[in-house]
């Protein structure tokens, strides 16, 4: 809050208020990590242990995850059956090639299969609502399921058949369908996970959630290519269904497995199944990964709300009053654990860092390197880069997240205005940040220096390479002629724009030398006309050697119209934000302001005539008033309400001043032209 | 029976209203919100009845409501935002009057809480309905912001005047229905270009707070209901004392359940707060919604 305001306002609400909400789904995409999947003996590659919120594409990120592996089991089993290469089979079943096949069996089932797809299908290649399906298909493939088919095919046509009774909500047939296939048990086929799935399902809709659940959670904990079927359909409904789900377990893992999954649907409390399945049994695979859950869970609320949020509000929205309740809960339990493995003492140790600041001390060296980091990075105050650098090139496990962690320390302890300030900003995935509107002469020549530095540090190669900043060099001669323009350094600017390609030069869009009523010059359309950045700086520089009362005139129009407020700001910036103005900008913007009210009061010195006078003094409130816009405290906005111009004028005694100046001269033709514009209401 | 005691309490009221300001005698509706719509025969009030549900929620689904009642109704087709943006317009508009042709009706009514990336679609599907008469359900937000969330082609609104709260805010009093709350949104009603009716709340439900966080809602239940596993703490804050499931839903030990109703005197206070607000004559009070 002690630097740059805005940059670091675009920063936490990354955090915060879920201003980007839509591009995270999973927690370790974007963010650090620090509990290790392997001493959990879970797959972290796999989205459904990954902690998520819940969206839709989370759900569809899952099923892909899934797809992916029944695709490939399928292609397998296939290729396997009728001998063809993978890519055949694949080119015919996934991608509707019409390839020679020779084998009739197949070529029946293929005819069969572009039946089934053009029912279900459309034209855009989404499934179909059922009341758009013809229910034809359902005798169709009765009959093809009924005709004689070696077992292969006859378990494939039984599953069509079984899908397709489920999708018209035909469970009794389906059930039936699928318990007559006892015979066709032998073979060996990954069909057979697809049928269980659609017996769990059918057996829910029928009512029988014990029987649903307890086949679901064997799904679940079995299946290869549709886990996660087990996992989002396990359903209870009642304390009945529940004892008798748990009196069917045939052993204690089986409970935990219950309990597990209970725990993992949406607004259940897997904490509170965590103690209950520390109360069957103190270690399981079940427990393990229950825990690898619920300690992301614990992790992310203690960075989101403790590190980063502003008002206790989450990414989701979500308010807590207590942000380390559930921490204290999950530290609680774990600590209760009587027999501790090493995932539970690292995660204590893990916790007590984050939560207790303790210095950690676990057994294993590297692991232990990794809480030291965290600790040390968490306590961090100041910056020593060399001392950053050989701390962290020492981690050995979770090193993508020690420098994620890393980076996002250092984006809040960079001095502002830095180079390496934009930079660690840059480097975080989720900041649409950019560099560029932020560079300054000084920065520039940092970043060249940089990027030219032989023995960088790794934090210095690490900002580099994470933030993906780069520049070529056409454009810094641009934005070097831009910045040199505004800060008044004319030759220097023309210097650089000389270097610039011309099809690359700015244009102002009227000419900034004029000045108009309107508070940004903006002239009529019929005196919109492109002015180059060239003209610009050449005028500038031959006006600046001259000292006649129209020199300093046209000189102050050229600052006041390169300005934030003027009609040709891109002849001196690289980036201009309207929306809000930008707490970076304001010392540039009052510069200009400033070289501007110099050379108008210059003029006004010089000038005998009072037509030109008034002319000069209503400019000279122009500047005034932008002055205070920059300046007010209240409003980052350039766009005024007539009410928030008003209080602007009533705190700005230099405007009102100006204001009485110009009544002297009211006679002028001038003033009559500019007598009623809005903010001399003020004064009425 | 009970709902027809409320809704007695609630006629009669409005009917006290009517007396005092002979100008206004509104008729009255109750929305019908589930897949399975039995309207009693004897139904002295219109009908509101959600007709399509069309939602995204890890997959497509439009459900349709089975409703076999021979008099008019208002048919109501809600979307979702997710929905809107997954399918196509035809395909909803298809699906839309294929339904509509089951019932007779005089209006509809469209329901869809849109987003600025929603808009342009949800509007445009509006069109497509301009030879209907059509109405939009209008959220407080929609009024006060119209400007920057835009006013649907619609003939006419109807204001939700309920779920004005901080749903996920913990200390939230009364999600269904908070007067000092409303009041921060009764802005611009003056500059509203559209008609409204008002549509008021005529149900109950508890929000579960778990760690100092809302993590959950179940509808329809009312703090009478509740049995000797929930522990009154505060006004309609309840502590649940053991796990166990209640209405099909789980409730975790030591889970903060917050009952949410809204009593006849409120509905009377919020129809005075609305015509206050409100430029045109109300003509229709709906209720949200109808339950046995």
């Amino acid at each position: 809050m002690k630097r740059l305001l805005l940059i670091l306002i675009f920063v936490t609400n990354l955090f915060s208020c879920g201003l980007h909400y839509d591009i995270y789904d999973f927690l370790d995409e974007y963010f650090y990590n620090f509990i290790p999947a392997k001493l959990a003996n879970v797959d972290d590659k796999n989205p459904l242990y990954k902690y998520h919120f819940y969206r839709n594409p989370v759900y569809e990120k899952r099923v892909a995850y899934y797809a992916k592996i029944k695709k490939e089991l399928n292609l397998d089993e296939w290729s396997k059956v009728l001998k063809l290469d993978k890519k055949v089979v694949e080119d015919i079943l996934y991608h509707d090639k019409d390839l020679e096949v020779k084998d009739n069996e197949f070529r029946e089932y293929l005819s069969f299969l572009r039946d089934y797809k053009k029912a279900f299908i459309d034209r855009w290649g989404f499934y179909l609502d059922k009341i758009y399906v013809n229910r034809s298909i359902i005798q169709e493939a009765k009959q093809y399921y009924q005709k004689p088919h070696s077992n292969f095919f006859k378990l494939r046509y039984a599953y069509n058949l079984a899908r397709i009774y489920h999708f018209f909500g035909m469970y009794d047939e389906e059930l039936k369908l699928i318990n007559s296939l006892k015979n066709l048990k032998k073979q060996d086929s990954i069909v057979w996970e697809w049928i269980e799935s659609l017996k769990a399902g059918a057996l829910q809709h029928k009512g029988d959630f014990v029987n649903s659940a307890y086949l679901f959670a064997k799904v679940f904990s079995t299946h290869k290519s549709d886990k996660y079927l087990g996992y989002y359909d396990f359903k209870i409904k009642t304390d009945k269904q529940w004892q008798e789900l748990l009196n069917k377990a045939k052993n204690d893992d089986e409970k935990l497995l219950f309990h597990f999954l209970r725990g993992m649907q949406k607004g259940n409390n897997l904490l509170s199944e965590y103690q209950e399945m520390l109360k069957i049994k103190q270690n399981s695979k079940w427990i393990d990964i229950a825990e690898y859950m619920l300690a992301q869970k614990a992790q992310y609320k203690y960075f989101n709300f403790i590190e980063n949020a502003e008002n206790n509000v989450d990414f989701d929205g979500n308010y807590t009053k207590h942000p380390i309740e559930f921490v204290e809960h999950f530290i609680k339990t774990l600590k209760s654990k009587r027999q501790k493995s090493d995932f539970d003492n690292y995660l204590l140790e893990y916790m007590f860092v984050l939560t207790k600041n303790n210095k950690p001390h676990y057994y294993d060296k590297n692991y232990n390197d990794l809480l030291n980091y965290i600790y040390y990075i968490k306590n961090l105050k100041s910056i020593n880069e060399a001392e950053i650098s050989k701390r962290l090139s020492n981690i050995k496990v979770l090193r993508d997240s020690a420098i994620k962690y890393t980076i996002n320390k250092l984006s809040k302890l960079y001095p502002e205005n830095s180079l390496k300030l934009y930079l660690a900003i840059a480097c975080d995935e989720l900041s649409y940040f950019d560099i560029n509107r932020y560079m300054t002469i000084k920065t520039f020549k940092e970043y060249s220096a940089l990027k030219a530095k032989k023995d960088k540090n790794l934090i210095e190669k690490l900002l580099l390479k994470g933030s993906n900043y780069h520049i070529d060099k056409d454009k810094q001669n641009l934005y070097y002629s831009l910045l040199y323009t505004g800060s008044g350094e004319f030759e220097t600017a023309l210097k650089y724009l000389e270097k610039v390609p011309k099809n690359m030069h700015r244009f102002g869009n009227f000419n900034p030398f004029n000045v108009y009523f309107d508070g940004n010059n903006y002239e009529s359309r019929e005196h919109h006309k492109p002015y180059p950045q060239k003209k610009f700086l050449e005028t500038m520089i031959k006006v600046s050697s001259k000292k006649s009362v129209m020199d300093y005139f046209l000189r102050a129009n050229g600052w006041y119209n390169i300005s934030y407020f003027g009609n040709s700001p891109m002849l001196s910036i690289i980036y201009r934000r309207t929306t809000v103005i930008e707490k970076n900008i304001i010392k540039p913007e009052l510069f200009k302001l400033n070289q501007a009210k110099k050379f108008y009061k210059k003029a006004l010195s010089m000038t005998k005539d009072d037509e030109f006078k008034a002319k000069i003094i209503y400019q000279l409130m122009k500047v005034a008033l932008a002055k205070s816009i920059l300046t007010s405290k209240n409003y980052f906005k350039p766009e005024f309400e007539r009410g928030e111009v008003f209080g602007l004028i009533h705190d700005n005694p230099q405007y009102q001043k100006l204001y009485y100046d110009l009544q002297n001269y009211k006679n002028t033709k001038y003033y009559q032209k500019i007598k009623n514009c809005a903010g001399f209401e003020y004064f009425k | 029976m009970r709902w027809l005691v409320v809704i007695s309490i609630i006629v009669i009221s409005i009917w006290n209203l009517s007396t005092k300001n002979s100008n206004f005698h509104p008729n009255i509706g109750y929305y019908f919100w589930t897949t399975n719509c039995k309207i009693p025969k004897d139904f002295k009030y219109i009908p509101y009845v959600k007709i399509l549900d069309v939602s995204y929620q890890n997959r497509l689904n439009i459900i349709k409501t089975r409703c076999s009642y021979p008099k008019k109704i208002v048919p109501v087709v809600y979307i979702d935002n997710f929905a809107l943006k997954k399918i196509s317009l035809n395909h909803l508009e298809k699906a839309i009057k294929s339904e509509l042709k089951k019932y007779k009706f005089k209006k509809i009514q469209f329901d869809c809480d849109w987003t600025n990336k929603t808009k342009t679609k949800y509007f445009k599907l509006l069109n497509y309905f301009k030879n209907y008469n059509v109405e939009a359900t209008i959220r407080l937000h929609q009024v006060k912001f119209f400007k920057q969330t835009g006013v649907p082609p619609v003939k006419k609104g109807i204001l939700m005047f309920y779920n004005m709260s901080d749903f996920k805010n913990p200390d939230t009093k009364n999600y269904i229905l908070d007067l000092n709350v409303a009041k921060k949104y009764l802005v611009n009603f003056d500059k509203y270009p559209l008609k409204l009716d008002i549509a008021l709340p005529h149900y109950s439900q508890a929000t579960i707070i778990r760690y100092g966080e809302v993590v959950g809602l179940v509808e329809g239940i009312n703090a009478k209901d509740l049995d000797k596993t929930f522990e009154h703490i505060s006004q309609n804050r309840y502590r649940v004392l053991k796990t166990h499931y209640f209405k099909g839903h789980l409730f975790y030990k030591d889970d903060i359940v917050r009952v949410d109703e809204v009593p006849p005197a409120m509905i009377e206070k919020s129809i005075k707060l609305l015509k206050q607000h409100i430029k045109n004559r109300i003509e229709n009070i709906v209720y949200f919604r109808y339950s046995t």
